[in-house]
């Protein structure tokens, strides 16, 4: 016989030495007891207190509500928005509107309607003479 | 209550029928016998605790073996087999079933245990198990203590802390794979597919250990 294998197999053997090495008893009938509530332990640890109190909603419903009330507020705004560009349309072409029955203070001439900038032809500064004063310097 | 289980297409074989089986055939579970692994997987994806507590069952003892064996510390495989068996159930989703149950635990197991020991390094303390009483009734060990060992006054106990100490001084891929094939009892290929390599470098890997361990107890074996 091959030395080196005899040698193998005493190896052999005094490993099964090893076989023989048990945990203290009764050990493995409460291992398994044992993970299955840490399991639950870190199941319950990543509840939050939404879940606790049966709150607790999937993400998609969730979103698809969010996305909802996104959609409807964007409607509304623009509904809203629509209604006061009509506003402003509207007294922009009646000014009654704006101002009910009051009567209008009268525009000016040269104004052609509420809207068109009013361009005067004179230079308001015309009546204004210039004054310039010149610096006096008096060497001591 | 147990149940048994039969791949469907072993059943159309035997009962002779030509009909097409499907390409993942659900098995049959029959009361009265153990239920597959393959079924409580299932029932565990599903959250079903008491499935899981089931094949914690079936493998913390093979598992708490291959931990206790490369750390050679109670404590230490009390825990790694707690935190393996606790992963397992959090990656549970991800098992896709390509390689047994038991295989995939048993990575999990190897990398944690390995992760561990070189986080570890020299701080290596040893806390071994007592020696079931068996052992002085089993002939190889027998003939191992009082015949053909030059020290004839050793005991088990003291030949469990030498070959624990020599253990400890191989290199964890070895130990790993001395640890499987030479206490647990796994072949080859299982050994190479739970490590992740192949069959040759499993068997180099387990001719260097022996080696390793002979030239470590030398005295003990002549």
């Amino acid at each position: 016989m091959n030395p080196q294998a005899d040698n193998f197999e005493q190896i052999r053997k005094l490993l099964s030495l090893k076989k023989y090495e048990q945990p203290p008893p009764g050990y493995f009938n409460q291992l398994s007891a044992r993970i299955i509530s840490r399991i639950e332990a870190a199941d319950m640890g990543r509840t939050t207190l939404w879940d606790r109190l049966g709150f607790a909603f999937g993400s998609k419903p969730a979103f698809v509500c969010a996305l909802g009330v996104v959609v409807c507020g964007l409607f509304c705004i623009g509904i809203l928005s629509t209604l006061q560009g009509t506003t402003v349309s509207a007294v922009a072409s009646s000014p009654e509107l704006a101002f009910g029955n009051q009567p209008m203070m009268s525009a000016p001439e040269e104004a052609h309607s509420s809207v068109d900038p009013v361009i005067s032809q004179t230079s308001p500064f015309s009546d204004v003479a210039p004054r310039v004063d010149k610096a006096s310097y008096t060497p001591r | 209550m147990q149940e048994v289980v039969i791949d469907p297409s072993s059943l159309s074989n035997a009962l002779g029928l030509d009909a097409p089986t499907p390409a993942r055939a659900e098995p049959v579970v029959i009361p009265g016998a153990p239920v597959h692994d393959a079924v409580l997987v299932r029932r565990s994806q599903d959250g079903d605790i008491g499935a899981y507590d089931e094949l914690i069952r079936r493998y913390q003892e093979r598992v708490y073996a291959t931990v206790y064996h490369m750390t050679s510390n109670h404590e230490d495989a009390n825990d790694l087999t707690q935190e393996t068996f606790i992963k397992g159930f959090q990656a549970l989703k991800s098992f896709k079933g390509d390689s047994s149950f038991y295989t995939w635990v048993y990575r999990i197991a190897v990398n944690k245990t390995i992760n561990f020991l070189k986080q570890r390094k020299n701080r290596t303390h040893i806390s071994l198990n007592d020696i079931d009483f068996n052992a002085e009734n089993d002939p190889d060990l027998v003939a191992l203590v009082s015949d053909r060992t030059p020290r004839r006054d050793i005991g088990l106990s003291e030949l469990q802390q030498k070959l624990n100490k020599a253990m400890q001084k191989l290199s964890e891929p070895h130990r790993l794979v001395v640890t499987l094939h030479d206490v647990q009892g796994l072949s080859h290929e299982e050994i190479g597919n739970i490590v992740h390599c192949n069959i040759g470098t499993v068997r180099s890997r387990l001719f260097y250990a022996r080696q390793q361990l002979q030239a470590h107890l030398s005295d003990y074996l002549k």
